[in-house]
């Protein structure tokens, strides 16, 4: 929060930066417009993202892309089964020439945490990750250390396999804002993918510093200015509200998954290029906000209904705010 | 649901019938024809076979028997006799399923209230093309009155009103995008006006900032286009 951090950026310029980090991750990640730009609001909206999808469909490349275009330190973590909290949190270590110990931070003490197969580790490990998440700060042995703002977690979950995984209970997915999945690109832009790498010549590729991480907090602090009318705000709780009372969900959304509903889309708003949150910005972000918040009753878990499923029917029966209830002055 | 179970019991009933009607009519076409058969054998009783033919010819030709009791054979005609009660029953089922659907559709429009004056159905093309027009043309008056904002929300309003007389009625959780969507579906409106218009209306009803002269001039153009097509189109 320091240097040019003061200098306060509109909406519009907002926008316009918002734009430009997402065409420079697209040069890297092929065909995932939509997935991206959730992924980009989730982080605008200052939360943390989880990517679920299957393996090779570039997850880890973008969480490093936007590491790179957002001007952020990036840490990979991989969440093995022997993964202890130590390692993310770093430990204290004897230092012989000054004779005392000092502190050595681990991965968790960077701007952007790539926490790859999350469900891989036991649930001391990510309880860890996930306190440092929610606090911002980290505890060893009675000191607190707080983890330097932008601080964002992007974790990876292999939906399929579950052999040998710790599958996240939902008070801990929770935590985070959205769960964004990627799904497979189109026959042609896969085609593009092969195409750009024979032409790059080589694996790696670096992205173009769109933003500092000043930059972002900017941005980010522009995102909080965005209009919220009460009408919308209002058919968020409802929405959420509504997921709890669904017949097929055993747990719906808690009241932090209407607040993430909020924030999400006022960051959607603003990529947009609007400084005002429409109804339409809520029902594009209700998916990945609050799918994963639901819990879906046991008898179903054979069937198709997913927590994306209940919020898509909520989705259609919830009242919209309408034209005819805003008599302003 | 209870619409769609009803549409099924229906429809399967008016199957089973259709099949009777034409199982029993290839039957009788069945038992004719073994009269014929049992014509030209030769009778000791003459008389006999007059009255009870089916009865006597079935009685001298036991593989005839076996034929016309058993297996339902249809012949050509039975089969076109049947087809042709499935096909009234289908024309009635389609009629029925027509019928209720307008009932549904006003009963709804009745119910979420964007419906015109009660007790002035638009029932014949005419009537309907005049109150889409006449609904635009209380938007475009409409227009006139008040702040920019108010304005700019009441030519929206106008266009929800006309949309529904048009036979595109709102839904509760429609947001302005879905009815854009379901209009342009239903009717060969000006995309470009009508989501124009649905810009215009979503920075009036949920922005902060001030609306200005220019918003209402836009939207006062956006619906008269639309009244030159809409009006043209409307049921």
């Amino acid at each position: 929060m320091s240097g040019n951090a003061g200098s306060p950026v509109d909406l519009a310029e907002a926008s316009r930066l918002a734009h430009a980090v997402l065409d420079e991750v697209e040069t890297a990640v092929v065909g995932k417009r939509d997935a991206l730009t959730l992924v980009l609001c989730g982080i605008l909206a200052g939360g943390h993202v989880l990517l679920e999808d299957l393996p090779g469909l570039g997850k880890t490349l973008a969480a490093r892309s936007f590491a790179q275009t957002l001007g952020l330190g990036f840490r990979r973590a991989q969440f093995t089964p022997d993964l202890l909290p130590a390692d993310l949190t770093g430990s204290f270590i004897y230092d012989q020439g000054r004779g005392e110990f000092s502190f050595r931070p681990g991965p968790l003490f960077t701007g952007l945490l790539l926490a790859d197969e999350i469900n891989r580790t036991p649930p001391k490990t990510q309880a860890a990750l996930l306190e440092a998440m929610q606090e911002r700060q980290v505890s060893v042995e009675g000191e607190t250390f707080p983890l330097a703002p932008p601080f964002h977690v992007l974790a990876t979950a292999n939906p399929i396999e579950y052999e040998g995984t710790y599958p996240l209970p939902e008070a801990q997915l929770d935590r985070f804002l959205m769960r964004v999945p990627f799904g497979y690109p189109s026959l042609e832009d896969e085609w593009e993918v092969l195409r750009r790498r024979m032409e790059r010549r080589r694996e790696e590729q670096t992205l173009r510093g769109v933003l500092t991480a000043d930059e972002l907090l900017a941005v980010q602090a522009a995102v909080e200015t965005v209009t919220v009318d009460p009408s919308v705000g209002r058919y968020c709780v409802a929405l959420a509200a509504a997921t709890r009372h669904h017949r097929q969900a055993l747990v719906g959304a808690s009241p932090r998954g209407g607040l993430a509903l909020v924030l999400v889309a006022r960051a959607y708003a603003v990529v947009a290029g609007r400084d005002f949150v429409t109804p339409e910005d809520v029902k594009a972000v209700a998916v990945p906000a609050l799918g994963h918040r639901i819990t879906v009753r046991p008898e179903l878990w054979m069937s198709d209904v997913s927590g994306a499923s209940i919020v898509g029917d909520v989705l259609s029966t919830t009242p919209a705010p309408a034209a005819r209830e805003s008599a302003r002055p | 649901v209870t619409d769609h179970r009803v549409t099924v019991a229906a429809c399967l009933l008016v199957a089973l019938a259709s099949a009777v009607a034409a199982s029993t009519t290839g039957i009788e076409r069945q038992d004719v024809t073994s009269v014929t058969e049992g014509g030209p054998e030769p009778r000791e009783d003459p008389a006999d076979r007059t009255e009870e033919g089916t009865r006597s010819a079935t009685a001298d030709d036991p593989d005839a028997s076996d034929r016309d009791r058993g297996a339902f054979r249809l012949t050509l005609p039975g089969v076109a006799v049947g087809l042709l009660v499935l096909a009234l029953a289908v024309l009635v089922l389609a009629v029925v399923a027509r019928i209720r659907l307008v009932v549904h559709r006003r009963r709804r429009l009745d119910a979420t209230g964007l419906r015109g004056p009660p007790g002035v159905p638009p029932t014949d093309e005419e009537a309907s093309e005049k109150e889409v027009a006449e609904a635009l043309e209380a938007g475009i008056t409409a227009l006139a009155a008040g702040s920019a904002r108010n304005a700019v929300v009441a030519a929206w309003v106008a266009l929800e009103d006309a949309a529904a007389r048009a036979g595109v009625p709102g839904e509760e959780a429609d947001t302005a995008t879905d009815l854009v969507r379901r209009m342009l579906a239903a009717h060969p409106v000006d995309q470009a006006a009508l989501e124009l218009l649905a810009t215009l209306y979503r920075e009036a009803r949920f922005s902060g900032h001030e609306l200005t002269e220019r918003h209402r001039r836009q939207a006062g153009r956006c619906l008269e286009q639309l009244r030159h097509q809409l009006g043209g189109v409307a049921r």
